[in-house]
């Protein structure tokens, strides 16, 4: 089987704590997986390995069979939790940065995204909300051909309409042999755009499903079993 | 993919230096203004002059101390703050990021320096000053001749030590701020107290080199008499420049390895 991603006893501590304790996990490509689990149960570090902001502790993790390193940034996609925008640059700046570093930036897409959610490509972002950098943010990361996008709570700052379009941007606008991993809590927003489910708490992968078994096994959303699974 | 990070890393940091060149030079002109226009025994005038002049020795000093916290700033906020979120899943190595700061850095410190001799040459052109000038450059041209190669050897050194040493306080700075983020808070106060902490380590260690190795051998300079000293100064000044840009080298080289290091295995962005 081809693994877009695939994690061997995969371990983060920082310091004492152990964020991710030994994860074996591998995900297929061409499908849409939501990494759920409740906050501080590490899916924002396992996101951060898989783009390289950090480095395991132990054990292995491959990208397309490779380590993470620049060869796997080029074909992965990261939509980080918050604004990493700066605020000098228009918008048009800013899509000029990720075409000069990113091969697999469409230009003509982003633009055509940002005219339809009626953003000016000249503004500068400084003048914008945290809502409208969020979209130019999620516009910049969908723009890519990317193998593995990575969104990091995507909907989590956004209102309930503009949540509806970005999850319509999302399954929409990725590259069809590409893989996407959602992280969020908001699971009944996305439940009904996920392929696959991995339920991560404390570090440890409790249950990996594709949402069909889970409808046709359990008979229950996953959201339903995302508060069994999870019940405090 | 090293050409974009520069064409970026300039771009992001000229609009400052474009801004804070033009005002010096603004500066420097109405001084020289000032300058010029003699109006004799009026206070009020001579009262601004001298304002202006005071300005004038500020914004000296300034513009090198802005170039230093600019080459700061832009290291914290680019990589160490949200932005380095998008720096560091760019499709480049750490050594690359570290090498295109540092240079841009470091042509930014240059062109500081270069702003100031040219604003000071505006300042003092005409009064007799290009005579002085080419006093000085007989003098080096006296220098030369008399001592010859050791001469060259002795600028060729120094300049070295300039170049390197200018890259060395640079490598200080990232590696000051590399160890400051790895505190969870107070990252800008814990990487200035690491910047002094290692100014600190580094002054032992070389006192101790010096003491133990005895590398100045400086009794020597007791034995031999007054003249001796006079026809070998080069000799000794090269010697010791030599000891000193090898250990400029070294601390470059352990700075910016160990920044490296840093950044990849103990990235802590908040």
């Amino acid at each position: 089987m081809n693994f877009i991603l695939e994690c061997k006893n995969l371990t983060k501590k920082y310091g004492y704590k152990e964020a991710l304790s030994g994860i074996d996990l591998s995900v297929e490509k061409g499908r849409i997986v939501g990494l759920l689990g409740p906050n501080g149960s590490g899916k924002s570090t396992l996101i951060k390995l898989c783009n390289g902001l950090l480095t395991p502790t132990n054990g292995e993790l491959l990208i397309n069979n490779m380590p993470v390193g620049p060869e796997t940034k080029k074909i992965v996609s990261y939509l980080p939790e918050r604004t990493y925008l700066n605020g000098w640059m228009k918008v048009c700046d800013i899509i000029d940065f990720f075409a000069d570093f990113y091969e697999n930036f469409d230009k003509n897409k982003a633009y055509e995204m940002l005219k339809r959610l009626n953003i000016n490509a000249k503004d500068r972002l400084k003048t914008m909300s945290k809502g409208t950098k969020e979209k130019v943010q999620l516009i910049l990361v969908m723009s890519r051909q990317a193998d593995l996008y990575l969104l990091d709570e995507p909907i989590g700052g956004v209102d309930p309409a503009a949540r509806d379009y970005i999850l319509n941007t999302i399954i929409s606008n990725y590259n069809p042999d590409g893989t996407i991993i959602i992280s969020t809590h908001l699971i009944s927003d996305i439940e009904q755009i996920l392929d696959d489910i991995i339920f991560i708490q404390n570090g440890t992968i409790v249950k990996t499903s594709s949402v069909d078994d889970i409808r046709s096994q359990e008979g229950k959303s996953v959201d339903a079993l995302f508060r069994e699974v999870f019940r405090c | 993919m090293l050409g974009k990070l520069f064409k970026h890393e300039f771009k992001a940091t000229g609009r400052h230096f474009i801004i804070i060149y033009s005002v010096f030079f603004l500066i420097t002109l109405f001084n020289k203004l000032f300058l010029e226009i003699s109006v004799p025994s009026n206070r009020f005038f001579s009262y601004f002059q001298n304002i202006f002049m005071i300005f004038y020795v500020i914004m000296c000093a300034a513009i090198f101390i802005i170039t230093s916290v600019l080459v700061v700033y832009r290291f914290y906020k680019n990589l160490m703050c949200d932005e380095g979120y998008l720096m560091f899943t760019l499709p480049v190595t750490i050594e690359e990021h570290i090498i295109v700061k540092m240079i841009t850095s470091f042509v930014w410190m240059v062109l500081s320096t270069i702003t100031f001799f040219i604003s000071i040459l505006i300042l003092v052109s005409g009064h007799g000053f290009e005579d002085t000038l080419s006093q000085i450059f007989d003098l080096i041209r006296e220098v030369s001749t008399y001592f010859q190669s050791q001469f060259t050897v002795f600028v060729l050194i120094y300049l070295c030590i300039l170049i390197v040493g200018t890259l060395y306080n640079i490598l200080q700075y990232y590696f000051a701020l590399s160890i400051g983020q790895l505190v969870g808070k107070h990252r800008i106060l814990a990487s200035i107290g690491a910047y002094f902490a290692i100014n600190f380590v580094i002054q032992n260690i070389i006192g101790f080199l010096f003491i133990f190795t005895n590398a100045l051998n400086l009794e020597s300079y007791y034995l031999i008499d007054e003249s001796e000293i006079t026809e070998n100064i080069f000799e000794y000044l090269n010697t010791f420049g030599l000891i000193a840009l090898a250990l400029n080298i070294a601390l470059a080289v352990f700075f910016f390895f160990a920044t490296k290091i840093i950044l990849t295995k103990k990235l802590n962005l908040d």
